[in-house]
């Protein structure tokens, strides 16, 4: 093996080590999320289309709905789609909220508000939300609301509205 | 005949006049001005009293006065501040199974409300409350003092021994000590975790009280026993006392199988003992519609379901919104937001028939960007509204008042200044007229009383014909 190959070989096992501590994170705890983590991650998120669900646990439409976000994001993650599914129970429940993802959605990842207030956080994105779940925002290429869904959504209302901001 | 004209030779040129006029309007304006500002700043009676420790995680608080005027309020306590781990790491000393766990806190003023006692935990096991700002505990003071609490609590279920949530009765007859909480619902058999989801295989929460004459005591809730997975709806049950909470007659559903499952239940009880319920129907295509129910029997039997108002509401969601009762003679009052509406926000409308009907639905707060956290207080023909909101900034308590039975409510008020984060309003009317409000201002429950015999009382109509 001569010296480019051996390179070769170390670069590519870097790329699978990488890929697989990112499939790590992909199933990774819940982690809380404040209004200022809130803005770089939509701000790291600029370029992409990005589908910001917000849910609890004791939300049964908003349940319903993870496995449909899921599959969305796993048929447009390639287009350049981006989940960021934030929990909206209290930041106090860190623990119930993990048990109840690693039970019931272990390869969903979610944050979990960090702000005492809901509204604090989801000011973020909407000044005038009125605290209603399951609320999502499809944020367009670039960085702004294009829609705001309040109630379940079916998976092919998500996939047309996704896809038209991504064409 | 113009004025200068009268004043004959002392007038100057019309320029000059003109100039004055000008002048005179505008001092006339700035008087105005200063009346209308010094009139509201008078309403505020006292400044803002700290209920709820310093340090402390406090949210939702209720507010209820006894007939000595004893003020008495109660709020979720979710931990001391910080405790949450900021970046998601194990959380010291928090091992909780269940979710949405807290305690209950109460506080009592004997002075009127200028100091409040130390707080006292209501729920006798730490954590045992499930509770969160739309999940709120519910207070009431009879007229034996008696102070009744119904809380949602976290609860292991006796017939099948799983998780669920349950209604908490407990009882106070000193304010310093509660009684050990009473289950008021009975466990159902059927393990519902896949339907009622957060950990629970049952939830009988979301619930309300309201005390009526000789010891009467209503508890109600929404409970998940006959949840299908077709529509996931909730019943209304209740169960009363007759004895100021020493015995309780047998659980019942008012309405089967078509409640919104996360809206709070209220009730209130007319000063002739007809006891208003009210919650959310869902029917058609998701349309989630405020009612009210009355019964005029003491609660033996509700009358039909009528709708308050508005625009229908479509949702395959949580709303999470209850609606504010108050009663004055025949009168009841409902202010509840929608959804539906553009913005969204409050609709407050009004019945003159003991809930038989409703007049068309307003809003009680035109110019927000959003309006929610309805509270409604009434004595005679004053109505009392408050709410949180957004007008163009950070959220703040709002308020109107009516003096002639909801017809006209005078300007809206703000109640709360500044950048704190502030919220869930309850407003309470005073033995001698007035009315005091709590709020959760950034952690901290806030109590503050108002003074309204100067309001003025020039609002428009609420269905805003001049």
């Amino acid at each position: 093996m001569n010296g480019l190959s051996r390179f070769r070989l170390a670069w590519r096992t870097g790329m699978l080590c990488l890929m697989v501590s990112g499939g790590a994170w992909a199933s990774s705890p819940v982690a809380l999320i404040d209004a200022e983590d809130m803005r770089a991650q939509l701000d790291g998120h600029q370029g992409e289309v990005v589908v910001l669900n917000l849910w609890a646990t004791w939300c049964v439409p908003c349940i319903k709905e993870i496995p449909d976000l899921m599959t969305l994001e796993s048929e447009l993650d390639s287009r350049g789609m981006r989940l960021v599914a934030v929990s909206m129970d209290d930041p106090a429940d860190l623990g119930a909220v993990e048990a109840f993802r690693a039970r019931h959605f272990p390869e969903f990842r979610t944050w979990l508000r960090g702000e005492p207030d809901m509204d604090t956080l989801v000011s973020v994105v909407d000044f005038a939300w009125n605290g209603i779940l399951p609320t999502t925002y499809l944020i367009n290429r670039e960085g702004q609301v294009a829609r705001k869904i309040q109630g379940k959504w079916s998976l092919d209302e998500f996939r047309t509205a996704v896809e038209t901001l991504l064409d | 005949m113009r004025l200068q004209d009268v004043w004959g030779p002392f007038a100057g040129p019309n320029v000059f006049w003109e100039t004055e006029v000008l002048a005179m309007k505008a001092t006339w304006k700035l008087a105005w001005a200063a009346v209308a500002a010094w009139g509201f700043a008078a309403l505020v009676e006292a400044a803002p009293v700290a209920v709820s420790d310093e340090g402390r995680r406090a949210q939702a608080p209720e507010v209820a006065v006894g007939r000595d005027g004893s003020i008495h309020v109660i709020w979720l306590d979710k931990g001391a501040v910080g405790a949450a781990d900021r970046k998601g790491k194990k959380m010291a000393g928090m091992q909780h199974s269940h979710q949405a766990f807290a305690s209950l806190m109460y506080a009592r003023s004997v002075d009127g409300g200028q100091t409040f006692g130390a707080p006292v935990r209501v729920n006798h096991r730490d954590g045992e409350v499930w509770g969160f700002s739309i999940s709120k505990a519910s207070l009431v003071v009879d007229t034996d003092g008696q102070v009744h609490i119904l809380y949602p609590a976290n609860a292991t279920s006796s017939t099948t021994g799983l998780d669920v949530a349950s209604s908490a009765y407990t009882v106070s007859t000193d304010g310093v000590t509660f009684s050990p909480a009473m289950m008021v619902n009975t466990d159902p058999e059927d393990d519902l975790s896949e339907l009622v989801s957060g950990g629970l295989a049952q939830a009988q929460v979301f619930g309300t009280l309201s005390a009526g004459a000789e010891g009467a005591i209503h508890a109600f809730w929404l409970d998940t026993r006959d949840m299908n997975a077709e529509d996931k709806l909730s019943s209304l049950f209740m169960r009363a006392s007759n004895d100021g909470g020493a015995s309780w007659g047998p659980e019942r559903a008012l309405f089967s199988g078509d409640a919104c499952p996360c809206c709070q239940v209220t009730s209130t009880v007319s000063e002739k003992g007809t006891v208003y319920v009210s919650a959310r129907k869902v029917s058609g295509e998701k349309i989630r519609t405020p009612f009210v129910a009355a019964s005029k029997d003491g609660g033996d039997q509700f009358g039909p379901r009528v709708s308050t108002g508005g625009k229908p509401w479509q949702l395959d969601g949580c709303p999470l919104k209850l609606n504010a009762l108050a009663t004055s003679g025949n009168h009841l009052y409902s202010l509840v937001h929608n959804g539906a509406e553009d913005p969204p926000g409050l609709l407050f409308a009004r019945s003159l028939d003991e809930g038989a009907s409703f007049e068309a639905a307003h809003p009680i707060h035109p110019g927000a960007d959003v309006s929610d956290s309805p509270s409604l207080a009434a004595s005679g023909a004053r109505v009392v509204a408050v709410w949180h909101a957004k007008e163009g900034g950070p959220r703040a308590v709002y308020y109107r008042v009516s003096n002639d039975h909801g017809a006209r409510f005078g300007p809206v008020m703000r109640l709360t200044q500044g950048e704190a984060v502030v919220g869930y309003p309850e407003v309470v009317k005073l033995p001698d007229d007035g009315f005091a409000l709590v709020w959760q201002q950034d952690e901290r429950i806030m109590y503050q009383a108002l003074a309204l015999d100067d309001l003025p009382m020039d609002g428009p109509p609420m269905d805003g014909a001049p």
